[in-house]
C-alpha cells in the first residue's frame, strides 16, 4: 500500500490514544479524589483507557508499516520512539489490568499505584507527541 | 475471589500481554523490511553508452534525465553509491529502486540518518540538493 496513505493513517490513528489516555487519567484522578469512590467518572476512565489501548495498537502498526519497520531511527524519529515504545506497552498493560480487575473492584492503594503509572504514561505520551510534532515540522 | 487476588491476577495477565505486545513490536520489523529486489535495468541505461567496468564513478551519465535528476544522480554517486550501489540495487545499504516511501520520508532519512546504520547528511545537503536526489530516485521507482 502507498506509503503516504500509511503516513495519513498514522496521523489519523495516533491522536485518539493520546487524547483518550489523557482523558482516562483525568477521569480516574478526579474519581480518586471524590468522596464517593466508584462513580461514573471511573466508568469513563475504564472505557477510555481500553479504547486508548486499541488506538495505540493501530498507531503502532501504522507507524511500523510507514517506517518499514524502523524501531529506533535517527534524530527526532529516535526520540519519538524512545517515548512511544514504553508508552504503548504501558497503555496496553494498564488496559489489560483494568479489564481483569473490573470496573468496580479494586482497593484504593492499588488504584493509587495504577494512577501513578497512568501519570507516567501520560508524560511519555506527551513526549512522544512532542517529538512526533518535531518530525512533522522538520519536513 | 477477593480484590487482592484479582489485582495480582490482573498484574500477571497485563505482564503477559505486554510481553506478547513487545514481542510483536520486536518481530514485526523483520517481516516488514523488504529484501532488495533483483535489480531490473536502470530506466536510463538504454540511452546511455556502455559503461566501462571500472567502478561507479566511471558510469556514464544518462542523457534522458531532467536537469534536477541529473544533478541528483551526481550527488547520489558522490554520497550514496558507496553503500547503496551505483545502480541503486543495494549493497551494504538497502536497494533504493522502486522506493515506496514518500518524499518527506526520504528527506527525513537523508537529513536525520539512521542511528548506527546511516550518517546524517543534514550539514552536507540542503533542501535543493535533497530535492535533486529525490528527482533522481523518482526515475528509479
Amino acid at each position: 500500500m502507498d506509503s503516504e496513505l500509511w503516513e495519513s493513517l498514522h496521523g489519523a490513528s495516533t491522536h485518539f490514544p493520546i487524547a483518550l489516555l489523557l482523558a482516562a487519567t483525568s477521569f480516574d484522578l478526579a474519581a480518586f479524589a471524590m468522596p464517593v469512590r466508584w462513580g461514573s467518572l471511573h466508568a469513563a476512565g475504564y472505557f477510555s483507557i481500553i479504547v486508548a489501548a486499541g488506538g495505540a495498537l493501530a498507531a503502532v502498526v501504522s507507524g511500523l508499516v510507514m517506517t518499514k519497520g524502523s524501531l529506533l531511527g535517527g534524530g527526532p524519529l529516535f526520540w519519538h520512539h524512545v517515548f512511544v515504545w514504553p508508552a504503548s506497552l504501558l497503555m496496553v498493560g494498564m488496559a489489560t489490568w483494568r479489564v481483569v480487575v473490573g470496573m468496580n473492584a479494586t482497593r484504593r492503594g492499588a488504584f493509587g499505584i495504577y494512577l501513578a503509572v497512568a501519570c507516567l504514561t501520560s508524560l511519555l505520551v506527551l513526549g512522544a507527541g512532542y517529538w512526533g510534532g518535531k518530525l512533522i515540522l522538520s519536513r | 475471589m477477593n480484590a487482592l487476588s484479582r489485582e495480582i491476577r490482573g498484574l500477571l495477565v497485563a505482564g503477559v500481554v505486554c510481553i506478547l505486545f513487545g514481542g510483536f513490536i520486536l518481530l514485526a520489523p523483520a517481516a516488514l523490511r523488504q529484501k532488495p529486489a533483483a535489480a531490473p535495468p536502470m530506466p536510463e541505461s538504454p540511452a546511455a553508452p556502455a559503461a566501462p567496468a571500472s567502478g561507479p564513478a566511471s558510469l556514464a551519465a544518462p542523457t534522458t534525465l531532467s536537469a534536477p535528476a541529473a544533478e541528483g544522480r551526481s550527488l547520489y554517486m558522490q554520497s550514496c553509491a558507496e553503500c547503496h550501489a551505483a545502480d541503486a540495487s543495494g549493497d551494504e545499504g538497502p536497494a533504493l529502486r522502486h522506493l515506496a516511501i514518500s518524499h518527506a520520508h526520504v528527506a527525513l532519512v537523508v537529513t536525520s540518518g539512521i542511528k548506527g546504520e546511516m550518517p546524517s547528511f543534514q550539514k552536507k545537503y540542503g533542501p535543493n540538493e535533497i530535492a535533486a536526489l529525490q528527482a533522481y530516485l523518482d526515475t528509479l521507482r
